[in-house]
């Protein structure tokens, strides 16, 4: 397994530091054609062609509100 | 959000995490993938967060691991989304369960860790009628939207 640290990275938030350090590892499975990944992202899709988006995010991006 | 979580690992691309919840049951690999995707001109992220199945060699979200760690998952998966609009600010993630029992967990999972997550996140919820909701404690969701909030970039 060929990994690497990456440089500790933490948020500095209201609550304090969180530590969102780890790991990269370059022989990861690709798990972009697993079967869950490809219904996960049909279903994102038929779910949000049909509700849209909140309307503070489509403000945002100066796209006009679903019909 | 200083929860007890897993060691973790990404792939060179920053779209997929690995952990292993540790347990009664074993080590059980866990995957949270964020792929892109544009609907109507909207740019999201859809999140996959399932269980390695070795013997299908395929993920799986409907399996319940009950590995007594339940808790610790979950920081470890707030844990990444973090480390993930981190690296992609302006990001938009969307999750839903594969299951209504599954968006629950998700809910409760957002309901427990509130008071940290809405210092650090807008959350949507998209209620029964359809209507995406500012995120609130003891409403049922069918699927969420997360954006990470801007004043809180580092």
């Amino acid at each position: 397994m060929s990994t690497k640290q990456e440089h500790t990275s933490t948020n500095e938030l209201s609550l304090g530091k969180i530590d969102t350090s780890c790991k990269i590892n370059y022989n990861m499975r690709d798990y972009s054609n697993d079967p869950f990944v490809i219904r996960k992202g049909e279903a994102a899709q038929r779910r949000l062609e049909k509700v849209g988006f909140p309307k503070e995010v489509l403000e945002q991006l100066g796209l006009p509100p679903k019909e | 959000m200083n929860l007890e979580r897993y060691e973790y690992e990404k792939n060179a691309t920053r779209h997929e995490y690995e952990f292993y919840s540790i347990g009664p049951k074993g080590p059980i690999l866990k995957v949270v993938r964020f792929d892109l995707k544009v609907t109507d001109g909207v740019p999201y992220f859809y999140l996959s967060f399932g269980d390695w199945d070795e013997k299908e060699k395929w993920l799986n979200d409907t399996i319940v691991s009950n590995n007594g760690d339940a808790e610790k998952v979950l920081g470890t998966v707030a844990n990444i989304i973090l480390s993930f609009t981190e690296q992609f600010p302006d990001s938009l993630v969307y999750a839903e369960g594969s299951t209504m029992a599954r968006t629950r967990r998700y809910q409760m999972g957002i309901s427990k860790l509130w008071n940290e997550i809405y210092t650090v996140f807008d959350v949507y919820g998209l209620t029964a009628d359809n209507r995406w909701k500012a995120f609130e404690k003891n409403v049922n969701y069918e699927a969420f939207l997360i954006r990470r909030k801007k004043c809180n970039f580092k």
